[in-house]
Parts: C-alpha cells; structure tokens; sequence
C-alpha cells in the first residue's frame, strides 16, 4: 500500500519542523514539571502505545512513508506543538482512511480511546490557555466596501471602484487586510474617484427652482359648471349661488420644502367694489387647517375637497384688463397632509350680480433649496454664518460619519483651513467643501479600517472600542459604514447589550444583500460563473442568459435564508428555490401557475432531485469544464467548500500523463479516471474527490439532468470511498452529507469567520469555533444565531498586539 | 516636446515620400492572414512623437516590452526547424511572415524557479510569477505574498523620471477569482507578470479606456493644471494628518500605511514630473477607447494599439502585456474551440486536442504579429519603432501537458536600436536561464544587474 501521497503533503512540513520539534522537545524535557501530570501519562500510555502498533511500522525513523514521522511524539508536549499536523492525523484515523486496509486495524475502542486521548490533550491546553482574538491587519476597504460606503454616506450610486484593480484574495475572501495591498495606480483611482463624488455632490452652481404651471382648464373641478373664455377661468359671485368660487389642481411636495404659489388673475368689478382671492393648500389630513369661521369667508361649496386646507395669503384683485394682468403669489410650506392648492375667492360683503374674476393659471415654483441632497443633509449652519463657518458646520456632520467616530476639533480645523484656501483659489465656497470631501475621502483614516489602539503593543488581550465594533460589525453584515442608529448607540455606549436586536435589524436591512454577493458568491467561489463559457454545441441550452439566471437563483435562495433567519443546513437540504423559466426548462420543473416573463418565483422542490445548493445549477456548472462535466473539480469543490477538508495539491513527481512508458487511458470517463486514481500516489485523495463528485454526474456540465454521459454512455453514480463506504446514487450522497452536517457546520462556521474577521483562521481559534458551534447547534441553526455568536466571539471583540509566532 | 499636430502631419507626408514608402494597407491585411476591421489604421506611416521632438541626428531610446501567453506552447510546431542565421518560420509562427527579418527566435532557455523545488504542484502560478523575476515564488495563497523584482522593473527604476510613466502594465484579464487560482497559489501569482519588490506585485490594466486617460487624462490642459494643484494640496494634507496617528499602529498596520505613503510619493513625482516635461497629447485621430470591448481579438488589439500609443508619444519605454492569465481556461469559440485552453493543454498527446492548442497558439501569434505591424508603421528617425524595440513574446509553460519550464517558447522582435541581429533562429545551451536574456536587454538600456537566477548575459544576441 503505497497510497501515502496524501499523507506526504498534509505532513510535508513534518520533514521542515522535525529540527525543531527535537528541539522544542528537549526543552520541554527540562521544564517537565510545568505539564499536566495526568494528560501526559496517558497520552505516554495510550498514544504512544497506539502509534507503536498501528502507525510507526511505515512512520517512523526508519520508513518514514510520506515524509511523515510519528515515532518522535512521546508525551503531550509535543502533540501539542504539532497541532495542525496532529488534526490531520485525528482526521484520518477517525474517516478510517489510516492505518490502511491490508494493515492490522485497530478495534472500534482502540481507535476510539486513541482519538479521545489526543483530543482531551488538547482540550485540557484549551482550559489553561488565555483567550487569544489573535491580530488583524488594518483592513483597507476593498472595491464592494468603497461603493457601498460612498453610497451609504453620500447618497452616489456612481461606483468609481468598478474601475479599480482587483483586490487579492487570501483564504478564500477579498476582505483580507494582510492580503488587500496599495499600489500607486490604485491610489491614483482613489483621487480621481473622490474628485468625480465630490463634483457631483457639491455642483458649483445650485439650479434654478422647479416651475410647475396648471391651465385653468385643465384644473378642477372640471365639467359644465366651469365658464372659460380664452384661456381664462371665469369665476362670477352670488350668479348663481351655487358656490364654485374655487379651483385647485393636485400637487405633491417634497417634505420639508419650501414653495411658492402663483396665480395670475384680474377682475371685473362693480364700481366701487373691492375682491380678494386666497392661496390655499388643501389635503384630508392637512396640518394646521383653518377653522370653521375662517373658512365661512370663503367661497366654498359643500362638499369641496379644499374645506380641509390652510390659507396660505389673501390678495387684492387689482389688475382690472385681461390683458395686463396681475400674478398674485404667497409662500407655501411643505407641511404633512397637503395633496392639492388652489385659489379660492373671498367672501366679502354682499354678492353683486355683475363683477367677475379670471384666472389663467396655477404654478407652483419649488422647492426654493436647489442645493444638492447631500448639501441640504449636512449643511444648515445659523443664518448669517460665513462661509468658514459653514464649512466646519458640514464637517462636523460629515467627518463622524466617513471615519465612524468622533472627531477632535484640530481635525475639522485642519480639513477646514484646506477647504478655506481651495476657496480663494478657485473663488467659491462650493469649490472649497468640494476640496475638502477629497482630503477626508482620500486620507487613510477613510480609505482604511483603522482601529486606533492607544496600546498597540500589548499582547494582553483588551477590547475593541464600542465605534470600531460597530465599524466591525457594518462592514461584516452590510460590507459599508456603520448607520447613524449604530453610531448613536456606540456614543452613548449601548451597542454591547444591543448587540442581538442590532444584528436581527441589519440582517432584515436590505444592505444585508452584500452577505450574499460577498461572502457567499465567494465562499461558493461562483464569482468565477460569470467568466463561465459552457460549449453552447455541446449544451444546446446555454447561453449568457442562462448563466445570469443560474447566479441569481443561488442569490435569491442564499439571499431568503439570511432574510427569514433560516437554518443554515437549508443550504444544503432547502427543499425550495427561486426558478426562472430559463431554469424550469433547464431543471424540467413546470410549477403550477407557470413563469411570468424573466421574473423569478419560488418553487417548492420536494419530491425533486433537487435541493439545496449542491444541485443548483450555478454550482454544479462552475465545477464543469466548458465540454463536460469534471467529477474531480466536483469533489474537490465539494470537499473544499462544504466538508472543509481541501484535497491536497497532486504531489511533485507524478508521471507525466505522456509519460511514453505509461499506458495510454482508455474507455468512459469514469474508468479513465479509475485507472488515473490506480496510481497508488494519486489513489488516496482521488478516491475520496472522485466518488463525491460522481455521486453528481447525473448532473450535466450546465445542471440539467440526464442519463447518459456526454458520450451516450449510461451514467453510473457514485464509488468508494477510502473509509470502505459506498455511494451508490444521489440519495446515499445526499444522506452522507445530512449525516456530516457538524463537519458542514464547521466548515460554514470557518468560512463566515474568516470573512468576519478578516483573517486567517490559527489554533487558537478552535475554542471560538466549538463554542460558537454549540451555540448554533442551540438555537435551531438559525443563521442570525451563527452571526451572533462570531460577533461575539475573542476574535471579533478583542486585539491584541502582534506577538512572535503571528505571521511575519 | 509639444507637438503640433498640423506641423507633424506635414512633416509625415514629407517622410513619406522622399524616405519610405508606406506600408498599404492591403499588405498588412495580406500579413495578418484575414480580412479584419482595423479601426486605427488611418495612422499608419505616422512619425512618432519622440521623432517629431528630437534633433536630427539624435538616435531614438531604446524600448522594451513582454507580451505574456499562458499555458506554453504545441511545442513540435512552434520550434523552427533548423538553427543559425536563416529564420524557417514553423507553423505556429507563420503569422509573423513578413516579419522574419525582425525576428530573432531563442529556443533552450529554461525557467528554473518555476519548478517545484519541492512545493509541489502549481506550475501556472510559478510560470508566470518566476518569467520575468527569475525568483521562486512563496507558496501561500494570500498571506505574505514573495517573488522578485521583475526585468520590466528594474529597466523602470532605470528610466524613472525620464518618461511621464516609468512603466506601464496592460492585460485582457482582471485578476481576482474567488480562491486561490493553482494548488495553493494566491490568484496574484498567476494573474500578475510585474513585480516591483519582491512584495509588490503591480496590477494590471485591462480596461483599454482607464489606460488613455492613465496616459493622457481625462482633461483638458487647464483642467488639469487646477487639479494638479489641487491634488498637491490633497496630498499635502494626508501625508502631514497620517503623520499624526501613526505611532498608535501595530507593526504590521505600519506597514501597509507605509504602502500609502509610497504611492502618495509617487503620484506626487508623477505630477511633478508632468510639470517639466511637459503635456502629453494623444494624435488628434487616435479614436478614444470608451470601455472594454465585448470581442476579446478587439481588446487584444486596442491594448497594442495603446501600447504603441504609449511608445510613439514617448510616454513610457516599459511595458508589460498578459494577454491572459497563467492557467486561462477560456473557450475560443469564433475560431472553432470550445473546450477551455488550460483543459486543452492537458492534451494527453491526443491528436484532436493537439491540433486545437495549436489553433489557439495561432490565434495567439496572430495577435502579436498585429502588434509588429502597427510598430513598424510607425517612423522613427532613419526607421520604424520596431527597429527601437525589444519586444520579447513567450510564456513560462514550454508543454502545457507537462508542464515542463526548460524549452520555453520565446522569440524577441525589434533590433533594439542596431543591437540585436535579428532574422535567425538562435539554439541556446540546454538549461540556459531565461533571465540571461533580461539580463542582455537591461545592458541594451545600459543597466548592469543581474535578474534572479540569471548567470551572465547572451552574447549571441548582438550576433
């Protein structure tokens, strides 16, 4: 049994530490009385007893098999300093992939009392060891944080960064700050990128207010009662009696604005008669309407919607000539409730039978601030302030908000000193803030996530500040800045007992979207689906089209299990899914009701092959190769990204697959792949990648069902695996994977950790990790449940300074 | 050296005609083997800005490029028969018929830190990270990221001031998928050819647009001498407020804040550097690119023709082109390949699967002998750019099926300014350090430094 080549690279760095394990060995030897006494016994006892009899007859000194040497481990010391190889070892002698077949296998106690000897020698160091949050590079924002943050605080949809260079992936994720890295050209982006905001928040000349103009014809009440000569709407007093002395038109304002209302008007009057006209706005629940005896001067009918309204001015009809008219105008507010404004005539003395009014039309000019959105929001500084003034009004609102903590005032005054000077020089105040934005856009304490530490040395751990946890926790959950809700709270120092009402509102908040796209079209590595191109000869279905669709379906599921607070082992056994018609086709599911267009709709899939995301379509396609489907990449994907268990790179020095001595591969692919996997080096790791992904090849390189392969050969699924289990169809895959829902759970949990912190995962963590899945496993799997208790968690809450065995 | 466009036209014609006749556009057509839209091609037989500026007599600068195609080679038909001073163009180089006398083939130089040396699998990443440094690459896939200074680089630092760019990096390929890209490899590895530190990888462009405005901004002079001063200020202020919190970072935050400062010093001397040299101005008739263009042969071409932009307005000297990333697995469809080319490249020797690697390797060369048309069309002095060139065309993979480094597929273009003997097939010694090559072209720039694992220079080049 030569299948070690697995082994040789999961224990390759053996060869490298052995040096200095002997060493670190040594000098445990001379600390002795510093272990715990009764783990090491039994480990000496239990484990060595162990590996002398299953493990060091091919690992040891003399054979060592795979590079990996196990005969140098005699006490807890050193299983300790070992602790990622030792986890491998634990791994496969559990999965009963170690010692191999044709060895002597130890009892199901053997192995068992093994497995919990070396575990509780952990455990036992886990119990003594002080929490450890390790350390996290500061973390510079990457392209989706920068739009979202310019968008979140600025209210720009521009997406400068979509022009950026790609950030460096590390671990899996683009939010790693070891990994996110500044070049010049990037930081020449950055410039312009603030430069094209500020311009457009801050335009250098304010527009002029919006007219809006209503015809008298066109205003209501419309019908035979109304009398128009020309373009003019003739009103006549007591004619009648029957009261239409009013006209309106509907209006809706933007609250909080400031209006004008214009009508343009004359009369005829009898000699010696005065009349007036009021300027009204009406609405059912208007604010401040005018009372029952004010409203008798009016010449209002019964029943007219304007007997809810407020009396904005009256004016004196003075123009007496159609043809030199007069407009007659009074301010208008914005207050809640207004729906309409008109021009009502004023009741005054007695009717007569001969004078009338006419009115061309209604305007309303508005809102008077024409300043930009962002303007209104962030400058109100007293009236009669200068311009300096106002400049450091606007960023005492804005710079909290960009750098998500207070500001000192020597800051606003150094940003506002840059803005005075762009002021002269280029002559406007707007010129000056716009200069100004860039400055606060463009300094590190923007671009980076920096968590300023008074004590950036101490390796002891200590908290975080409650502005930089609520930084954390924006940036994890919404990839952008923290939200004036979760600003307040860190001021007034109640974000930590909030913590769980704040994580269930922003999960519920639509920027929570950014889970999806971010952590999970990354961890589920389907960025890469969109550079997908499938043989459109080969699959008569694909197109560009379909490809989107495939996105999207995995989006909207991903995006309802956070959205409904799910389990998260729906991912893997949901037993619905969001379908377009393209996709119905594709899957061979007709819901009832049919598809509505390009829109999506969810459909239940029970009773269906389907569900969860292993047998979406996204995922199934990003693991095939343009021409057919790759059984290998499925597995390797299956077990990289759900069973967190990455298959090793094939090892240096396997023959060359035109290797003239080698025969050449022949048959269906699966016995291709059979005799491949013959190679005793490649076996062991292929086993195991192989059979997952057979278990899917039902599956065609695009997710649509078949039973034949792309030969016309009869599929056949699934295999053995290293353990001696077999899978024999999709079902038995779909049960192995239910039954490894902890490894899943770990695997998901690793994964959303390493995206929440920012960094790579280390030993320390473990603790983290366990605890944080027991809580998961409480609370039903809940996906706010997972959230919460990696927000909780060392990692997340605490620092520390850099210590010696951090990476360099 | 402003130019006048007018003045420069006129004196076009006169090169024209009493020098050299221009190339017809029906020859470069005939060259390329098919009948394409080429937008650019009103521009052919224009002097180039540097030309237009210099005093006669005065010999051209001496320019070096690197165009990068991944997952090597169908190496039996891209190998000239023969050796010595008669180029026999294989089929793989046909495409570059018309160019022979321009060609210097080198077959025999072996990239030896894109082995394994005990790192085990991962030959994309290696190929393309150890090309141009002649280093090992760090095996991580993130975290603390290590190569070496890249040729491309060091001829940078070299020219550094004297152009508005030291260097310019084009490709056809964003860098970033999600995981690492090749058996524990960052994605940075396998996407990235320029490294200006053995820590700082340079990205590359691919967005044909953002390379013109890189080149010639996005405004009009007076628009940008205000925001040169505006920037200034900017970057006045960041660098004093940065000052200011700095201690209260860790080690490693210092670091990457260093990174900050770099850059802001950077783009400071660049705006310092457009100062004293003066604008730059694209020819009037160089039509603006607006994006990336959907066909990926288009993108390739528009990357050559700002290369050549680049090149002729002087703007820089250096440059780097991928025209895709170490490891592709991109269908090429319209020329009748619908498998992904890395999934190719893993041939096994089946003759199908060959002849389609090769079709995709034509594809390749056709591209680059695309490249050497719009060079030669361009006068410069006594000759065309491409006499002024280096202009090196290769991939790190010598067989994609093995994944061999030793045998790599390399030509050179251009005379490098009279240095080169070009029109020969030249068989180097077995295991010859390819970074003997940068070696010999950074003494054409006259930079004496050895490159990584290079061990001396090749004479033969010079003939």
């Amino acid at each position: 049994m030569e299948s070690v080549a697995c082994m040789r690279w999961k224990m390759g760095k053996f060869l490298k530490m052995r040096r200095i394990l002997l060493l670190g060995w040594s000098l445990f030897l001379g600390n002795l009385l510093g272990g715990s006494v009764e783990a090491g016994e039994s480990f000496a006892k239990v484990g060595v007893e162990f590996l002398q009899k299953h493990c060091t007859e091919c690992h040891g000194q003399k054979k060592q098999k795979g590079e990996v040497v196990l005969d140098g481990f005699r006490d807890e010391s050193g299983v300790l300093k070992q602790r990622k190889a030792w986890k491998r070892i634990l791994a496969m002698v559990e999965q009963g992939e170690m010692p191999p077949e044709e060895k002597l296998q130890p009892t199901k106690e053997e192995r068992e009392e093994f497995l919990r000897t070396v575990r509780g020698v952990f455990k036992e160091d886990d119990l003594k060891a002080r929490p450890d949050p390790g350390r996290v590079t500061v973390r510079r924002l990457n392209r989706s944080e920068y739009n979202n943050t310019l968008r979140d605080l600025l209210g720009v949809d521009i997406q400068p960064a979509n022009d950026f260079p790609s950030d460096g992936v590390g671990y899996g994720f683009d939010n790693i700050g070891e990994v996110l890295s500044l070049s010049p050209l990037l930081m020449e982006r950055y410039l312009d990128a603030a430069q094209a905001v500020a311009d457009q928040v801050i335009p250098l000349i304010n527009p002029k207010p919006n007219k809006r103009r209503t015809m008298a014809k066109q205003c209501e009440p419309a019908g035979a009662s109304v009398v128009m000569r020309g373009d003019w709407r003739e009103f006549s007093l007591g004619k009648d009696g029957s009261g239409w002395g009013a006209m309106y038109t509907p209006f809706q304002g933007k609250e909080g604005g400031s209006y004008l209302l214009r009508a343009e008007v004359y009369g005829e009057l009898a000699a010696g008669k005065k009349m007036r006209v009021a300027l009204v706005a009406g609405g059912k629940g208007i604010e401040g309407a005018e009372g029952e005896e004010r409203l008798r001067s009016l010449e209002l009918g019964e029943g007219s919607p304007l007997l809810k309204c407020r009396i904005l001015g009256v004016v004196e009809v003075t123009a007496t000539e159609a043809n030199r008219p007069q407009v007659v105008e009074a301010k208008l507010p914005m207050v809640k409730g207004v729906e309409r404004v008109g021009l009502v005539l004023v009741r005054d003395g007695l009717p007569d039978l001969v004078s009338k009014i006419g009115v061309r039309w209604l305007e309303v000019v508005g809102p008077e601030d024409t300043r930009s959105a962002f303007l209104q929001k962030w400058s109100q500084a007293a009236p009669g302030a200068t311009p300096e003034q106002r400049t450091r009004g606007l960023l005492s609102y804005f710079m909290p908000r960009a750098w998500h903590r207070p500001i000192r005032p020597d800051e606003i005054e150094r940003v506002g000193r840059l803005a005075d000077s762009a002021m002269k020089r280029e002559g406007s105040w707007e010129a000056g803030v716009r200069q100004a934005l860039v400055a606060v856009l463009s300094s590190p304490k923007f671009l980076f996530r920096l968590e300023i530490d008074d004590d950036p040395e101490n390796l002891q751990a200590h908290p975080i500040n409650a502005f930089q946890l609520a930084t954390r926790l924006s940036y994890f959950l919404w990839s952008s800045c923290p939200d004036d809700e979760l600003l307040g709270l860190a001021l007034s120092n109640r974000l930590t007992e909030q913590l769980d009402q704040q994580i269930l509102r922003m999960l519920k908040d639509p920027r929570a979207e950014t889970l999806v796209d971010n952590f999970g079209m990354q961890w589920l590595q389907l960025r890469r689906l969109s550079g997908h191109q499938a043989d459109g000869k080969t699959y008569g279905k694909w197109n560009v089209n379909l490809r989107d669709s495939m996105l999207k379906e995995t989006r909207l599921f991903f995006a309802e299990i956070i959205r409904e607070n799910r389990s998260v082992l729906d991912l893997l056994e949901g037993d619905f899914t969001y379908l377009d018609w393209r996709l119905g086709e594709l899957y061979g599911i007709k819901p009832p009701g049919g598809f509505e267009k390009d829109k999506f709709r969810r459909v239940s899939l029970v009773g269906s092959e389907r569900g969860g995301i292993l047998t979406q379509a996204s995922i199934l396609t990003v693991t095939s190769n343009p021409t057919r489907t790759s059984p290998v990449k499925r597995g390797k994907w299956i077990l990289e990204q759900i069973l967190g268990d990455p298959p090793p790179p094939p090892p240096a020095g396997v023959p060359s697959l035109d290797d003239e001595n080698r025969k050449e591969l022949s048959g269906t692919f699966r016995q291709r792949l059979e005799q491949h996997r013959a190679d005793a080096k490649c076996a062991n790791c292929h086993a195991k990648m192989d059979t997952m992904g057979l278990a899917l090849e039902n599956f065609d390189g695009i997710g649509g069902w078949r039973d034949r392969d792309e030969l016309g050969q009869p599929i056949e699924v699934g295999g053995k695996l290293p353990n001696g289990e077999t899978l024999k169809s999709l079902s038995d895959f779909k049960k192995l994977i239910r039954e490894d829902r902890e490894v899943f759970l770990r695997c998901l949990t690793e994964k959303l950790m390493i995206y929440a912190l920012g960094r790579g995962l280390e030993d320390y963590d473990d603790r983290a990790i366990e605890k944080i899945q027991s809580e998961v496993e409480k609370n039903g799997y809940r996906f706010s449940s997972l959230v919460s208790a990696i927000v909780k968690s060392d990692g997340f809450r605490l620092r520390r300074g850099k210590g010696q065995n951090d990476h360099p | 050296m402003a130019l006048d466009f007018a003045e420069e036209k006129a004196r076009m014609i006169t090169h024209n005609s009493m020098h050299q006749k221009s190339i017809s556009r029906r020859t470069l057509l005939r060259g390329l083997g098919t009948v394409l839209a080429l937008p650019w091609l009103e521009k052919m037989g224009e002097v180039s800005g540097w030309a237009a500026g210099q005093s006669p007599g005065k010999t051209a600068p001496n320019r070096m490029a690197f165009v990068y195609v991944p997952n090597g080679k169908e190496m039996a038909n891209w190998t000239p028969k023969g050796g010595g001073d008669e180029l026999k163009l294989s089929e793989i180089l046909q495409p570059l018929e018309g160019h022979q006398k321009d060609l210097l083939v080198l077959t025999g130089l072996a990239a030896d830190k894109a082995r394994p040396h005990g790192d085990g699998g991962g030959d994309h990443a290696r190929a393309m990270s150890a090309f141009l440094t002649g280093a090992q690459p760090r095996k991580t896939d993130g975290v603390d990221i290590r190569c070496g200074v890249s040729v491309d680089q060091l001829a940078a630092a070299r020219i550094a001031g004297q152009t508005h760019l030291d260097s310019l990096e084009l490709g056809c390929e964003a860098g970033n998928m999600a995981g690492g890209c090749d058996s524990g490899y960052s994605c940075v590895y396998s996407s990235t050819i320029s490294w200006r530190s053995g820590t700082q990888p340079i990205p590359k462009e691919i967005n044909p647009k953002l390379v013109f405005e890189r080149l010639f901004g996005s405004q009009d002079a007076v628009g940008r001498a205000r925001r040169a001063a505006s920037r200034m200020s900017v970057l006045d202020y960041v660098r004093e407020d940065a000052r200011s919190f700095a201690t209260k970072l860790g080690r490693s935050d210092q670091q990457k804040l260093d990174e900050y400062f770099t850059s802001i010093r950077d783009i400071e001397q660049r705006i310092a550097r457009a100062e004293s040299l003066g604008k730059l101005q694209p020819p009037g008739d160089f039509p603006v690119p607006t994006g990336i263009p959907q066909s990926y042969e288009e993108h390739i071409r528009m990357m050559c023709d700002l290369m050549v932009l680049a090149f002729q307005t002087d703007a820089t000297r250096v440059c780097t082109f991928v025209m895709a990333n170490e490891g592709s697995n991109k269908a090429y469809p319209w020329i009748g390949v619908n498998e992904g080319h890395h999934e190719l490249s893993h041939h096994g020797n089946d003759p199908g699967k060959k002849a389609k690697i090769r079709q995709i390797n034509l594809f390749h060369t056709k591209q680059f002998a695309y490249l050497l048309d719009k060079m030669k069309g361009v006068r410069e002095g006594e000759g065309t750019l491409l006499d002024h060139s280096m202009i090196v065309y290769g991939s790190g993979n010598s067989d994609g099926n093995r994944h061999n480094h030793d045998d790599l597929p390399v030509l050179l273009a251009g005379r490098g300014g009279g240095t080169i003997k070009t029109g020969r097939h030249l068989r180097m010694k077995e295991e010859t350090p390819i970074t003997n090559l940068w070696v010999s072209l950074l003494e054409r720039i006259d930079v004496r430094s050895p490159v990584g694992d290079s061990t001396g220079s090749l004479k033969a080049l010079a003939g």
